[in-house]
Order: structure tokens, then sequence, then C-alpha cells
């Protein structure tokens, strides 16, 4: 999983737009990496680190942890993210190769003039009919990607976001 | 009960943004994995499920037909409690960051768990919100095509038979509500486009708020919640409700809906920002029933000043 870590005023607002990314296999490792960040709070034991960030943002003592340790992180990632101090970001897998004679069996079958390319299901049947099972396989799972591919040329990058920046924070509490 | 206790969960329209940007978009918030459902393909569902297991959807809605199909989004949050609040509120911005958008066509709906109800607290609901029917409509500013088509009011004949037979058990209401005993609600029944939906109690549990226009503005949504959730809590604790309508006096609107709120419990700084979204659109003066009294004319001093023949004050040089 991967997450955005965002700056913070001095009164403790996040700072729209900003921060630093961290990533990890899971919740219980994106917390030992925040709390690795500074000798002050490396030393600490990962639940009373947790436990602290919390009343330091929520004031006074906070509603406690679960026992277990997966699921304690979890909720304190949730409870940063409620405040706005964290944000989630899609993980970056390297998206699902396509096969090898992919390029060559989409010529074939653009160059044999009998489908519009666009026309999916049409384009996986001619590929396997001429000898390109494997690439049949592929774009029977991965209409979206194909679809990318014939408009953009591409990879769909996955992400949204119209590319605005962030606005400013409203006065919507 | 407390309206802190009380389960609900909420459903959002939005356009302009593919179901897939919104799902990505609730993810930055609630963190998970995000699923493209697809089945069934009419619905052509995303699903988001959070760090806590619960589950997101985002999916079509045909109702939204201003826009291309791939630009409807209706986001179903799962059951959600009073500490969710915050949470549902960054989901919501984190919607308008990534440019999602409403228009007239899209609602808000909330469900409020119909678990602790039984047929005499859903007499109570149905009563208080007949009770306070213009009031409520008025402050929401309810279209009047939503009003005459999908929210509809509570109707005069449901209040009589609620009076008349006093329902104790949900079966009871079963009947009242539909005429008959329904032991199979269909999901579009047509008795379901009140904005006070009780057909919703047998087809899935919860009593359903249709009132609201849509918005992506979290401090309305959060009042909207707030006042669902405290309805639910007078109907529940109180032993009975008065069904007698109150008209609705231009002059006073304002002055009574916040006696009304602050007789639902939403009184105190913690709720009032939700006062003061649902006081928004109220005509009159939230402190003077009768209108703000005019400050008195001041009358003119009754010492007079004399002057001498030049027309002068004397001692004062010009």
């Amino acid at each position: 999983m991967k997450i955005l870590i965002r700056s913070t005023r001095l009164s403790g607002e996040p700072i729209p737009g900003s921060g630093e990314t961290l990533q990890a296999a899971d919740c219980l490792e994106v917390v030992e990496l925040m709390r690795g960040q500074t000798p002050f709070t490396a030393s600490r034991a990962p639940r009373d680190y947790m436990t602290e960030v919390l009343s330091g943002i929520e004031g006074g003592p906070t509603q406690p942890l679960p026992e277990d340790a997966a699921a304690a992180a979890a909720e304190f990632l949730t409870r940063l993210a409620r405040h706005g101090l964290i944000e989630f970001l899609p993980d970056d897998k390297a998206s699902d190769p396509w096969p090898e004679r992919f390029l060559e069996a989409l010529e074939t079958v653009r160059l044999s003039g009998r489908t519009n390319m666009l026309d999916h299901p049409e384009v996986t049947r001619l590929t396997a009919e001429m000898g390109y099972p494997e690439v049949a396989e592929w774009l029977t799972g991965h209409r979206r990607e194909y679809a990318a591919f014939v408009l953009d040329g591409t990879r769909p990058l996955g992400k949204n976001f119209g590319g605005k920046e962030d606005p400013a924070p409203c006065a919507d509490k | 009960m407390n309206l802190k206790e009380i389960h609900y969960g909420i459903e959002i329209e939005t356009v302009k943004r593919t179901r897939e940007q919104i799902a990505w978009a609730i993810h930055s918030v609630v963190g998970g994995t995000v699923r493209h459902v697809g089945i069934p393909s009419s619905y052509d569902p995303w699903e988001v499920e959070d760090l806590r297991g619960r589950v997101w959807k985002v999916v079509g809605d045909a109702s939204l037909t201003s826009v291309p199909a791939h630009l409807r989004a209706e986001v179903v949050s799962p059951v959600l409690g009073y500490d969710d609040i915050p949470q549902l509120q960054e989901a919501v911005r984190a919607i308008r960051r990534a440019g999602g958008k409403i228009n007239s066509q899209c609602g808000i709906h909330i469900h409020i768990d119909a678990a602790p109800f039984d047929g005499r607290h859903l007499g109570n609901l149905a009563k208080i919100i007949y009770k306070q029917e213009p009031l409520i409509l008025h402050a929401l500013g309810i279209s009047r095509d939503r009003l005459n088509r999908y929210t509809r009011p509570v109707s005069d004949e449901l209040i009589q038979r609620i009076e008349q037979h006093r329902p104790r058990t949900k079966d009871q209401l079963n009947r009242i509500w539909y005429g008959y005993h329904n032991r199979q609600p269909q999901h579009y029944d047509n008795s379901r486009y009140h904005g006070v939906n009780l057909h919703n109690i047998w087809y899935r549990g919860t009593v359903e708020f249709r009132w609201f226009e849509a918005t992506l503005h979290a401090g309305r949504i959060k009042a909207y919640l707030q006042f669902c959730l405290a309805v639910a809590a007078k109907a529940l604790n109180g032993r009975a409700a008065s069904s007698r309508k109150r008209g609705f006096d231009p002059q006073s609107a304002k002055y009574d809906f916040r006696v009304f709120l602050l007789h639902l419990g939403l009184i105190g700084d913690e709720f009032k920002t939700a006062r003061k979204h649902l006081m928004a659109n109220m005509p009159g003066d939230a402190a003077f029933k009768n209108g703000r009294p005019k400050p008195e004319e001041v009358l003119p001093d009754e010492t007079t000043t004399h002057t001498n023949e030049a027309g002068q004050v004397p001692g004062l040089t010009v």
C-alpha cells in the first residue's frame, strides 16, 4: 500500500497538495516506516507511538486501538485519513504486460480488414482464429487496456483526478 | 437511545466523473482495495473495501439522464456509525476534488437502521415528520418536481390509520402502509417515493429519508445526517407524538424551526453547523417569534436651546 503524509501548519491543519509518499506491503509496515522517520519516535513501541500521535491530533484520551496489531495499524491510518493528514494512493502495480506477439497480432487483424478495431469481441475472435491464442486470451481479460491502447496508443493510467490541484480548504465543516 | 448510537447509511448521486474515478477518490480517504465488479452490467458496480473491511460501492444510476451513462455515479456507503461522519465528510471532499459534480437530477438518500424501531416508534416517527413537514420541506429547499415525484409528503390517510389502529409491531404497520399484509415487498414498489420511505423497512431493514437535494458540501451532508439521526432518536425515545399539523408562518418560521431542532436535541456547539445549514433557507428571525422588534424612535430632547437674533447659539462661534 502507498500513502501520502501531508505536511501540516503549526496549527496542525494539513496543507493541501503537500507531503511525502511512503510505500509498504501493509498497514503495519507503513506504521513502522512512519515511526522510523525520527529518532524520537523510532525508540517508541508501535502502539505507544500510534496512541501518542492520535492523542496529539484528537486531543486528550483517545478511543483505544484494537488489540490485534494489524487491526490497530489499520485503525490508526484510517483515523489519520479522517483528519486529512494522510491520503491513500493507488499502488504502483506494474500493469499486466501484453503478450509478446500482441502488436503483430493486432497488425495482422488490422490488415485483414475484417473488422473495426474498436469491436473488441470481434478482434478477440479474429486473433484466436489467425493463430494468436495467447493474445486472444489476454484481450478477453483486458478490455479497458485494449480500448485505451487503440484510442491513445498507451496504457491507461488507472488514475483519476482531472489534473486539478487541491483547492484551498473550504469552510464546509 | 442516543442519536449517536443509531447506525445509518447514505447514498450520494454525482455526475461528470466515471464510477472508477469516484471509487479512487473514496479510496484516497478510506484506503484498502478498489475492485471493478462490473456485474450486473446495468449498475456496473465498483467496490472499495476499506482498511476495516467495510465496502463502499459506486454504482450506475439510470435516473441521471442528463449525462452520458459512463458519467453517472451513485456512492453507496457501508453501514456507518456517528464516529464515521468525519471520514464520510473527507470522502465527499475527495469526490469534489476529483471533479465530481451534482445537478438538479441528483439526490441524497439517508438510511437509518430500523432494527431498534417497533410499530409504535415508527408511528411516532411518521407523526413527528407529519407535524413539522411544512417547516422541514421549506428548510431543505426541495424542488417542486422532486416533491411531486420522488419525495411525496406523509399522507393524511397514513396518519389517520396510525391514529386509528395504533400499531405496536412492524407487521401491524406493514398492513397500514400497504393496505394489506405485504410479505414480499419489491424494490421498486410505488410506495417508496415518499420523503420518509417506510417501504424500505420490510425490503432492506432501514427507514429511508429521500428529501435531500444532492450536494457535495461536506458540512451540509453532516447536517442532513444529524437531523435524520435526531428525528429517529426522538421517535425512539418518545412515548407518544402529536400529529397536529403545524402551519407555515413566514414571520415565525425560522424561530419555530430552531425550537424544533433544539427539541430534537440539536443543541450546543456540536450541532452549531447543523443548525446553521438547516435554518439557512428559513424566513423570519431565529430569536424572535414575531419578528425582531424595531428599536423605538428616539424622541427629540425636551430641552430647547435658546438662540439669539442671528440664529446662533450663544457662546459658539461660527
